[in-house]
């Protein structure tokens, strides 16, 4: 039997392999530096705006700040299971799938960031009127498992509607929000859900109608769509940094409340270096009215969000918990002080 | 014998299962990251019972049947038409081979732009990837023929369609089925590939939601279905007609 002290070299050196990989792939922790992801989104508009007027590298210092551009929030939180950021703006959808998934450990809200933000919109000559039209329907919402897409598909499963993949009549395509303008242009879609400033996009350039806004269906009329979180062990290292990286944050809410025209500009100027497309300021200026920029967090509606997800099955079948959810910033300021 | 070689095979699978789970229990990597293969093994059972798993393998497997079908068909056509018609082979032919180097992912975008988000789109790249190995060895089969039983068909009288159904593909079966072998295989990787990029149903897409929703376990589980769904093609069908096929030619 020579066979058996092959194969285990041969899974002995497979392991071994795997190992050097992962360890060639993780980053340097100590580096000072700060990672931070966010999407080119208007809704992200806090993380723009205060890498544009300095807010970050004031306050930081000599702490360095890198900055990834990511399509979806699944990208977002996988760059931070990964370790190639440390921060991310996403919404609350990813980052409670995130969170469940890494057993509560991975990753902590900081801070609230952007509420709303989110359409339903049908072709112009749709006769979707209501959730009772949507069978055998074609809709589109961004990745599965982002913010859009659990409100989505909740809002099919409300209305005793089920997606194709699970044996029903309703086909939602995910797909990026560029593919999704693309195909609702080509009338290949019927309705998407998405978030600004494609919702404005499909509303203005191609003459789609706003069936509802996200927070219509919400109560108090708002939900959080931006958050700021961070790595949970990032978050216990370097409270210091995060510290700062939120006073900045906060000023930048500030300055986008303050100053939504230049915000405006801002985000054109940014869009423009990261996509080298040039948005028209109403679709900008139409997008960011249905924004809302706060860094509070509605506590109730990111565990909506969460049973919403759990119920579709995203979250496991094992129930979850949030109760560790939160980064302790008293606990940040104090140490700081 | 035959208890000995399945033994080995049922010792390496226990083993592969047992170094996964010591690899999870050593807990060098998280769990959203490395999942056990009982989180697997669970992750397939939740599918089963909501279902997903069952419409995902038929979607699939609807695309392959369909896409192979008309890869066969073309392929057929197309391999004797170049072995029998020399400007064909001259001109077509000359371009076959490179179009068989394009990995058949690589026609997904072509085929979004073209189809739309469709199963047509997913199919045309599944034919895509399966057309040409079927054209090639068709090809081969058809001028491997021992030129003596063409002649004979035709001073009987045998041409045209005849000379195609009764003849040629006949005698060059044995390379078909490896055509078929191959193509069914590039073919399946066309549908996986396809799917995850268009995201429209199917075992790619559920892969791909796995991805999406940071489920390692179900991203692990999908591949382990793609791959059993490979070697179940693979043993009951084309293994089982290249054995009948290579007894009756008496080729072995």
């Amino acid at each position: 039997m020579k066979i058996l002290p092959l194969a285990g070299a041969a899974v002995a050196a497979l392991v071994a392999i795997f190992v050097i990989l992962s360890v060639v792939s993780a980053n340097d922790p100590d580096k000072n530096e700060v990672r931070v992801a966010f999407f080119a989104n208007i809704s992200h508009a806090v993380p723009i705006v205060g890498i544009e007027n300095g807010y970050y590298s004031d306050q930081l210092g000599q702490t360095q700040i890198k900055t990834k551009i990511v399509d979806s929030g699944p990208e977002a939180i996988e760059a931070l299971f990964v370790n190639s950021v440390d921060l991310a703006y996403v919404g609350p959808a990813p980052f409670v799938n995130g969170y469940v998934k890494s057993g509560g450990e991975g990753i902590k809200i900081i801070s609230g960031a952007a509420n709303n933000g989110a359409s339903f919109v049908v072709q112009k000559d749709s006769t979707i009127s209501g959730p009772s039209d949507l069978a055998g329907k074609k809709i589109a919402a961004p990745f599965v498992g982002n913010t859009q897409d659990v409100s989505l598909r909740n809002y099919l499963a409300e209305n005793d509607l089920k997606p194709a993949e699970k044996g029903g009549n309703v086909i939602v395509y995910n797909i990026a929000n560029p593919e999704i303008y693309t195909i609702f242009a080509k009338g290949e879609i019927d309705a998407a859900w998405v978030p600004e400033p494609t919702a404005t996009m499909l509303v203005e350039n191609l003459g789609g109608k706003r069936l509802f806004q996200e927070q219509d269906l919400w109560p108090n009329k708002k939900f959080p769509s931006v958050l700021l979180v961070g790595r949970a062990d990032y978050i216990e290292k370097h409270p210091d940094i995060i510290q700062k990286f939120l006073l900045a944050h906060e000023k930048s809410v500030e300055w986008i409340n303050q100053n939504p025209a230049q915000t405006e500009a801002t985000y054109i100027k940014f869009y423009k270096s990261h996509t080298g497309k040039t948005l028209p300021e109403n679709i900008v200026h139409n997008s960011f009215s249905q924004i809302s920029f706060t860094n509070q967090i509605d506590s109730d509606a990111i565990d909506l969000f969460a049973e919403r997800a759990y119920s579709l099955g995203y979250l496991g079948r094992h129930g979850y918990s949030l109760d560790d959810i939160y980064a302790n910033t008293m606990e940040i300021i104090q140490w700081q002080s | 014998m035959r208890a000995k070689s399945l033994g080995k095979k049922i010792a390496f699978y226990v083993g592969i299962v047992l170094v996964w789970q010591a690899l999870d229990m050593a807990s060098i990597w998280p769990d959203s990251v490395f999942p056990s293969p009982y989180e697997v093994a669970e992750d397939l059972g939740y599918g089963a019972a909501d279902g997903t798993l069952w419409i995902g393998i038929g979607t699939s497997l609807w695309r392959l049947a369909a896409g192979f079908a008309i890869a066969v068909a073309g392929g057929i056509m197309l391999g004797i038409f170049m072995a029998r018609v020399n400007t064909v082979n001259e001109t077509i032919g000359s371009i076959v081979l490179g179009l068989q180097s394009i990995p058949s992912v690589a026609w997904a975008p072509l085929a979004i732009i073209w189809f739309g988000l469709t199963d047509a789109g997913i199919i045309f790249v599944t034919v895509a990837g399966a057309l040409f190995a079927v054209t090639i060895n068709t090809y081969t089969g058809v001028k491997s023929i021992n030129p003596d039983f063409i002649a004979a068909a035709q001073n009987m009288g045998a041409k045209g369609e005849q000379l195609i159904t009764k003849v040629l593909i006949p005698a060059a079966f044995p390379y078909l089925i490896t055509g078929f072998k191959q193509g069914w295989a590039f073919g399946w990787r066309g549908v996986v590939g396809a799917e995850l990029l268009f995201s429209f149903l199917g075992l790619g897409f559920l892969l791909n939601v796995g991805r999406q929703l940071s489920d390692v376990s179900q991203v692990i589980g999908m591949m382990i279905v793609i791959m059993i769904i490979g070697i179940v093609i693979d043993g009951l069908i084309f293994k089982r007609l290249e054995d009948k096929v290579m007894a009756r030619w008496g080729l072995r």
